[in-house]
């Protein structure tokens, strides 16, 4: 049965089916708990400040409701023993032993862990040669780093690769000049260059792993179905140490099959791009994908940041299908390793979410896109809505408590609507907590996988309690992101892009989340003050509020995630040495290997300079160098003396990627540093000298 | 006899010409040695004709010059550019393990091997492969209704002082509610 879905033989009528049944199940809901809300107000009569919330409801319990029947119907479906129109689905062995045709493997990075992006290379080459070859995959990295030592660190990493792969001619690197566009820019730079010769990319991010088996399913599934432009799979998140990336890759490990499945549901051919771990075919991608510019006032916000949810809009646009294959394993990411970096990531992602809102009435795009686009400007301006919504309901539930005390009517609103409340209460606990219910029981069979019924049970109700708690920290941040970007200011965030080796301090951690405490306090003593009848209800809120400095700072110690990857807390199938792909386990081995291979005391224009081999790999990557107008030269020779004089430290950043990308530069430099006698070299590079010499006698004497 | 200065002049130069050789890694301890001792030869014949350099600038001078004509022969019928020769060479040197098989060839007097020009000349170190230009430009983007009204609306003013003022008026309501609150509604 699986093998007879085709996706070009979909009719108008099952597509219909499928989203007249999913979006009446949300009109249903959300009908039903707006109809709720305003027969609670209706005993007062409805004032204006119900209005108001009548009106915020609508919007978000709509979002509640869509996130409700995404898990309903993924559930269905996966009782039913899975939606049988999965892209996935229609290949076969034939499709596979195929020849593979010119496939670009297309890695953005920016200022990267690089051992971890080269690792990730690499076992991802050996799993395209144990799944049956890697023929026809290339391999870009496509650097936009800004740092020097980040770049001269990759050229070597690269180096090293491709000769312990023999890799020369198929995995390369590639340093922009220009780092016009962050990530689309460079992937579109590529497109430019080098899409022709392929009909397919796989863009990744630089944390992403996927294994030799789905990367070549995905070429078999694209060569199958022509019209299909797109197809993203569901990068599962692993490798976490620390504990918010280990519960963070526990639920969506647990949580995630059902809802992407009911996502896949109603969607079909009309999917989403999440921007990586997705295949793309070129060709379309070139002629109707480049970004447009946003009718913006200020040029400077005409750029769309978040690339991916427009250009599956435009995929789809263009007559091409998007397809999900949520199904198929093999396809990894890790996420953040604490709280911090993980705003850092929402403040970009809000920034980009809210730019989609242009594309919601935009003539041509799709149905599907559209609704996509919404959920994605609602995932931020949600919380901010919630907010409202929070502060007026608590205002007017004060008001009302009030004027009842002075009445000295009956007031309790909750016996006033006739129950209402209480049942509005209870189906919205339903509709957040049953997807979790649904998704446990689904897993329960497999429960081994998560390590076993009672650490599955564990997890799921320890989840619960965090994410619970977390969820009103993360509404006061998306809320202050959405307003500063509304007011077109920089919502910044002072996020360290750590790894998961180091924690965060208690006292940093409360530099960074004073805020939610402080609301906590105030909205408590207001509370004690005028409605104490609500404390316990908005308890979960004003908790999280109140701890999240301690929250924040607990979930990032990986001393704690250590505790709990013993203790097998949070487990995932990768996590067991039986079940993990090849893949995944060799990029933590590789990841360290690498580290210690290409471990220098220092980097940059230094390593540049010094370094016989560094000098050599960076000018022959460089481009020859066309003629130099005067000035240019006459300030690099002024960059040069400097350098030379002072030691690096005399030079900006930019200063270094001005001698950095002059090739006559550093032959000169280099040249000067070995010939110069020791006392005519500052003492920086006197150093550096006296290094080289003692590798030469630890080399010897190794 | 030399003087103590200049002996230790001297010694600088090899130490620096041999920290360089091993960091080429361009042969073995025995191959760098006898480069060495050959280089320093001819670094004291030039020191005598002109004093003014130091030793280590002559040593390393004739070191750099003897790398490029070396690569130069080797790469004698391929087209590298002068400029990127030597570079193009120790990395090809080094990503084809050439010391392994040819360990005393590098900045040898005698011929290059054939086989270890080949080798180079095989090396593809290139930041892609041939470039095969496409246009990839945004196609027209009509946004409909919401660049209509966007350019009707809050296109014709800043958001920071309707926000600003939009707070300002939430603040009065709520303080004239509180007030009504307090001394009216009894």
């Amino acid at each position: 049965m699986s093998k007879t879905f085709q996706p070009e033989k979909i009719t108008a009528d099952f597509v219909a089916f499928r989203r007249a049944s999913f979006f009446g199940a949300i009109i249903a809901t959300t009908g039903l708990g707006v109809w709720l809300l305003w027969k609670s107000f209706l005993p007062e009569g409805i004032s204006a400040m119900e209005w108001v919330q009548l009106v915020l409801f609508l919007l978000l319990f709509q979002q509640i409701a869509t996130g409700f029947w995404l898990a309903v119907f993924g559930f269905i479906t996966a009782i039913a023993g899975g939606d049988r129109a999965q892209i996935a689905r229609t290949i076969d062995e034939t499709d596979l032993s195929a020849p593979t045709p010119p496939t670009a493997v297309v890695i953005p990075i920016y200022n990267e862990d690089v051992a971890r992006v080269f690792g990730g290379i690499e076992a991802m080459w050996q799993g395209l040669k144990d799944a049956g070859g890697n023929e026809g995959f290339d391999f870009f990295i496509l650097s936009d780093s800004n740092k020097p030592e980040n770049w001269l660190h990759e050229e070597m990493a690269w180096l090293d690769l491709c000769k312990r792969l023999n890799a020369f001619g198929r995995i390369f690197y590639r340093k922009r000049r220009t780092p016009r566009n962050a990530k689309s820019g460079n992937v579109a730079d590529f497109c430019r260059r080098w899409g022709a010769r392929y009909r397919y990319m796989i863009v990744l991010d630089a944390d992403s792993v996927m294994t030799g088996t789905i990367l070549k399913r995905l070429t078999a599934m694209m060569e199958k179905h022509p019209r299909v432009g797109l197809i993203q799979t569901t990068p599962q998140l692993a490798l976490g140490r620390t504990p918010f990336r280990r519960m963070y890759q526990f639920a969506a490990k647990l949580y995630a099959p059902l809802f992407c499945a009911g996502s896949n549901y109603w969607h079909l051919f009309g999917g989403n791009y999440w921007g990586h771990n997705a295949i793309i075919r070129v060709r379309p991608f070139i002629e109707h994908c480049d970004l447009p510019d946003l009718p913006e006032k200020d040029a400077k916000r005409r750029h769309i940041f978040s690339h991916d949810t427009v250009e599956a809009a435009l995929m789809r646009r263009a007559g091409y299908d998007v397809w999900f294959a949520y199904a198929e394993p093999g396809s990894y990411e890790e996420g953040p390793p604490n709280l911090s970096d993980s705003l850092g990531r929402d403040r970009r992602w809000c920034m980009g979410n809210l730019q989609h809102f242009w594309f919601l009435f935009a003539p041509g795009v799709d149905f599907a896109n559209r609704f996509h686009i919404w959920m994605g400007v609602m995932g931020y301006m949600g919380s901010l809505l919630w907010l409202i919504f929070l502060i007026v309901g608590a205002f007017d539930l004060a008001v009302k408590h009030r004027f009842s005390v002075l009445s000295a009517l009956p007031g309790d609103p909750v016996v006033q609507s006739g129950g209402a409340v209480l049942i509005l209460l209870a189906s919205t606990f339903v509709l957040l907590f049953l997807p979790k219910i649904l998704s446990y029981l689904v897993a329960l069979p497999k429960a081994r996988k998560f390590g076993g019924f009672i650490r599955l049970t564990l997890g799921v109700i320890l989840e619960t309690i965090i994410s619970t708690l977390m969820a009103p920290v993360l509404m006061i941040y998306y809320s202050q992101f959405v307003v500063s970007l509304l007011a077109g200011l920089q919502a910044k965030w002072g996020s360290q892009n750590r790894t998961d080796d180091k924690g965060m301090g208690f006292l940093e951690s409360c530099r960074i989340f004073w805020l939610p405490p402080v609301l906590g306090v105030g909205a408590l003593t207001l509370l004690i003050i005028y409605a104490p009848h609500e404390i316990l209800l908005l308890s979960p809120i004003l908790g999280g509020w109140l701890l999240a400095p301690f929250l924040a700072w607990a979930t990032s110690q990986p001393a704690l995630g250590d505790f709990l990857i013993w203790s097998k807390i949070f487990f995932v199938a990768e996590e067991d040495p039986k079940e993990c792909p090849r893949e995944l386990e060799k990029v933590r081995q590789l990841s360290q290997e690498a580290e210690d291979n290409w471990n220098f005391p220092y980097s940059g224009v230094a390593r540049a300079v010094t370094d016989p081999l560094a000098n050599a790999v960076h000018i022959a990557l460089l481009r020859q160098r066309r003629r130099v107008v005067e000035e240019t030269e006459e300030y690099l020779e002024e960059l040069r003396e400097k350098l030379l004089e002072n030691g690096p430290s005399a030079l900006d950043i930019r200063q270094q990627f001005a001698l950095l990308w002059d090739a006559d530069s550093l032959r000169w430099l280099h040249r000067e540093f070995w010939t110069r006698p020791t006392d005519r070299l500052h003492p920086w590079w006197r150093e550096r000298l006296r290094d080289a010499t003692a590798r030469v006698g630890n080399a010897a004497a190794g | 006899m030399e003087s103590v200065k200049s002996a230790a002049e001297w010694d600088e130069a090899l130490s620096r010409l041999l920290s360089f050789l091993a960091a080429l890694h361009i042969g073995g301890v025995e191959h760098r040695v006898r480069i060495a001792v050959d280089i320093m030869d001819e670094a004291r014949r030039k020191h005598s004709e002109n004093p003014t350099m130091a030793p280590v600038e002559h040593t390393m001078n004739i070191t750099l010059d003897r790398l490029d004509e070396w690569f130069g022969r080797a790469f004698a019928n391929i087209d590298v550019p002068v400029g990127k020769r030597v570079a193009t060479g120790v990395v090809g040197i080094r990503v084809t393990d050439a010391v392994s098989r040819w360990p005393t060839a590098v900045l040898d007097d005698g011929p290059v091997p054939d086989e270890l020009k080949a080798t180079l000349a095989r090396v593809s170190f290139r930041t892609g492969p041939d470039l095969a230009v496409s246009s990839m430009t945004p196609r027209p983007m009509d946004f409909g209704a919401m660049e209509t009204i966007a350019q009707e609306t809050w296109h014709r003013f800043a958001w920071a002082p309707l926000l600003r003022a939009a707070v300002l008026w939430t603040a009065i309501f709520f303080a004239a509610l509180y007030a009504y609150d307090q001394f009216f509604a009894s």
